[in-house]
């Protein structure tokens, strides 16, 4: 029922994740921020039951961090972390999984901008663009048209833009605010969101 | 409590606070006696007693988990035999365990309101009128239940021992969000066993007021306001309704209590007694306990009034 979706343009990764927690016909919540920082230049997006997009959000966070403490301040590289999160995904499968799909997506100064497709069967793939959820039947078709090699920040912001009012649209669900952040080479920063994640 | 329509054969089920004995077979439980006996220690202060003579200190028992049954895949038998979900997805169950309720609690400038109905059902059954859903975990914490009665009063009173440690252990009070991070990771061990509990952990500490909501599958969420139970879709329509930040105590304690009585008046599985509390830096305070009943004619009485005039 969460909507995750992303997008890669030169020079860094759009982030896009709906706010909304619901339960059978209750919505609890409509300001919640779905779309983790691991490390300073990268974040991922998580679609999934909240009890896990914590749990495996923060381990995967404090395990970076740790590393980071352990080796000197060496960060690893987001093509590192993917594979981190994919083979902790994977040992949890068999005992007691993580209900989580992500969309994890950094910038390294000597790769550039990277994204990482994950599902909570464990399946990784480097990809473009992404989406995860009911959305992604609705929001695939409109990034496959509009994905350029060569996209600006601004051109892709408006496909996700695009994305997000096909969901407003099309979807069943009401999914009426939506947290954007944008990743790349000064790090991850927020560029807008339906409903403030502070107002509680 | 609980009427039993056939026994299982062969099988011993032991919850904590509850003994069942269907195998004549067993040693230390007689049949009828244990029947008769729910509720009530005697069995666990026997078998404690032959470990510890008495005069000696009653040593604290947390569990760190709970006795499951001896079969292939107990989480699934458990929740499927003795779940107590919503609606009446329990119906073929033997046991339907006690469940129904409104609760809210909502952040406002004057600290925080907790109310909550009074009526615990089993199925079609009222079995209680004057059930306490609010429960004083210390003097700055409070915690609702909404979902199984037993799952919600066990788990809150677990969560009040493991307070209590961490105020010995750490020399000072626990803040709410580590309160209800305990809770939520007690309940994230235990998931796909068929617990139901929805609760609000709320209380003041160093950071202020603080309001989270705590499920039986490992949800926390900090809030402005939440309702929860079988009744919380009607008082939500109330609190979205009318509710501001800057509400005086007085308005905030009116609209806590209208709140509970419009879910009580729809939902059937919700009535009883209003119970409403109200929390400020200085800790909780009750503030009253109104029949839900007297409120509908006053209520009553207040809009003939005002359409006279």
């Amino acid at each position: 029922m969460d909507t995750v979706l992303a997008i890669t343009f030169k020079g860094g990764v759009v982030l896009a994740a709906d706010q909304s927690n619901a339960r059978s016909i209750i919505s609890y919540q409509s300001n919640i921020d779905k779309i983790k920082e691991l490390t300073s230049h990268s974040a991922m997006g998580v679609a999934g039951p909240n009890c896990d997009l914590v749990r495996f959000t923060e381990y995967i966070a404090k395990n970076l961090a740790l590393y980071k403490l352990n080796h000197d301040g060496t960060q690893l590289s987001t093509k590192a972390q993917a594979n981190f999160c994919r083979s902790e995904l994977a040992e949890a499968l068999r005992k007691g999984p993580y209900q989580v799909n992500l969309l994890l997506g950094g910038f390294d100064k000597d790769v550039g901008q990277s994204l990482y497709y994950m599902d909570y069967l464990a399946a990784l793939e480097k990809v473009n663009y992404g989406a995860h959820g009911h959305a992604s039947n609705f929001c695939l078709s409109i990034m496959d048209k509009e994905y350029r090699d060569d996209l600006s920040e601004d051109a892709a912001l408006k496909v996700i833009d695009h994305c997000i009012h096909e969901i407003h649209t099309r979807f069943l669900i009401s999914q009426p605010n939506f947290m954007v952040k944008v990743i790349d080479k000064d790090g991850v920063r927020v560029v807008k969101f339906g409903g403030d994640p502070a107002d509680t | 409590i609980f009427y039993l329509d056939k026994p299982s054969p062969c099988l011993f089920i032991h919850f904590i606070g509850l003994n069942f004995s269907f195998n004549n077979n067993m040693n230390d439980f007689v049949i009828g006696s244990d029947i008769l006996d729910i509720g009530s220690r005697k069995v666990d202060l026997r078998k404690r007693n032959q470990i510890a003579p008495a005069g000696s200190p009653p040593f604290l028992e947390i569990p760190n988990e709970l006795p499951v049954p001896p079969v292939n895949n107990p989480a699934e038998f458990v929740r499927s035999n003795f779940s107590s979900a919503c609606g009446n997805s329990d119906s073929k169950q033997e046991v339907k365990f006690a469940k129904g309720t409104t609760t809210l609690a909502f952040k406002f400038n004057g600290g925080i309101i907790v109310s909550v109905d009074s009526r615990s059902t089993m199925g079609a059954y009222i079995a209680s009128g004057t059930v306490k859903k609010v429960i004083e975990i210390n003097p700055f914490l409070l915690g609702t239940m909404a979902g199984g009665a037993a799952d919600c009063s066990f788990w809150e009173r677990n969560l009040g021992t493991q307070c209590r440690l961490y105020e010995l252990r750490n020399g000072r009070r626990i803040s709410v969000a580590s309160a209800a991070q305990l809770l939520a990771n007690t309940m994230a061990s235990y998931r796909g066993y068929g617990l139901s509990m929805g609760t609000m952990i709320t209380g003041w500490d160093e950071t202020g007021p603080q309001l989270y909501y705590v499920d039986d599958d490992g949800t926390r969420l900090k809030g402005r306001y939440f309702s929860v139970g079988s009744g919380s879709t009607y008082a939500y329509g109330i609190l979205d309704t009318h509710y501001r930040p800057d509400l005086t105590v007085e308005e905030a304690v009116d609209l806590g209590k209208r709140a509970i009585y419009h879910a009580t008046h729809r939902d059937a599985y919700s009535g009883g007694i209003n119970n409403l509390y109200h929390v400020t830096a200085e800790g909780w305070k009750f503030i009253h306990a109104i029949d839900v009943n007297d409120m509908h004619y006053q209520f009553e009485e207040e809009r003939q009034n005002s359409m006279q005039e």
